[in-house]
């Protein structure tokens, strides 16, 4: 593992536990116990978006555009949350419409160079790495390798935090 | 965010060429568990590779799911035993 990794993996862990804690504090509990699976499934929706922020959040010193993707979609869920309007996290960053169209409207421009067209317009891998959509071919592979590396590096990460508090058990 | 959109089109326009892009698909293709061993001599595919990192991007992001939904229910289980571990992790980290 490089110093970087391990760097960007402290950081990580420090963010996220953080925020774990935060979920955990007596008054964001409810008292209800009819509603425990429906609170459950809430609570891993907001450890998700915990886990992703604090990504964007530990990466965000290598300027990479993917991160800021990130955490402008996570203000712009708690703008929404705030406003009472139901947010969209439900609905995950690969399957949302509007990247989908900007893809398209790129697709003309790379059809000249042969490594381009082989590649094709990578559709698929725009909609699955945040901000995609807006990138040219090579930024779009730089960011998908920085991204992929962090997203293992959180996996890891939230693997071992799970195994940790379930054997303490 | 319409500055952040201008930046991104300048750099559009200095395109790299063939060598780098396929650099960065060698790069892209040791990160992935599926495709890491396969040597350079037998050439994966440029269209495989894209495709094997969607893949592993999704498998990713399910765990990340799955994940979060086991330490929801973890959290659930014991409170403050759950919150003293928290503080710990975080003072060893």
């Amino acid at each position: 593992m490089s110093a970087t990794t391990q760097q960007l993996e402290r950081n990580f862990t420090h963010r996220f536990l953080t925020s774990l804690r935060r979920m955990n504090s007596p008054d964001s509990k409810t008292t209800t116990t009819h509603a425990a699976g429906l609170v459950i499934r809430r609570r891993s929706l907001r450890i998700k978006r915990a886990a992703y922020s604090s990504m964007a959040r530990a990466a965000a010193g290598s300027h990479r555009a993917w991160t800021r993707a990130v955490l402008s979609r996570t203000r712009s869920q708690r703008r929404r949350q705030q406003h009472g309007v139901r947010p969209n996290y439900i609905i995950p960053p690969s399957q949302r419409r509007k990247s989908v169209k900007r893809a398209a409207k790129l697709k003309k421009k790379t059809k000249k160079k042969s490594v381009v067209r082989r590649l094709g317009r990578a559709g698929k891998l725009r909609e699955l790495v945040p901000g995609g959509s807006r990138m040219e071919m090579g930024q779009l592979l730089e960011e998908t390798a920085h991204y992929v590396q962090c997203l293992a590096v959180q996996v890891r990460v939230m693997q071992a935090v799970a195994d940790h508090f379930s054997s303490s058990m | 965010m319409s500055s952040r959109r201008s930046r991104s089109r300048q750099s559009g326009s200095s395109r790299i060429s063939e060598d780098q892009l396929l650099d960065l698909v060698t790069k892209l293709q040791q990160l992935l568990p599926e495709l890491r061993n396969s040597r350079r001599a037998d050439k994966v595919p440029a269209a495989k590779v894209l495709q094997e990192t969607c893949n592993y991007i999704r498998s990713l992001h399910r765990e990340v799911d799955d994940l979060s939904e086991r330490l929801s229910g973890l959290l659930e289980t014991t409170d403050s035993a759950q919150a003293a571990l928290i503080r710990s992790l975080l003072n060893y980290n």
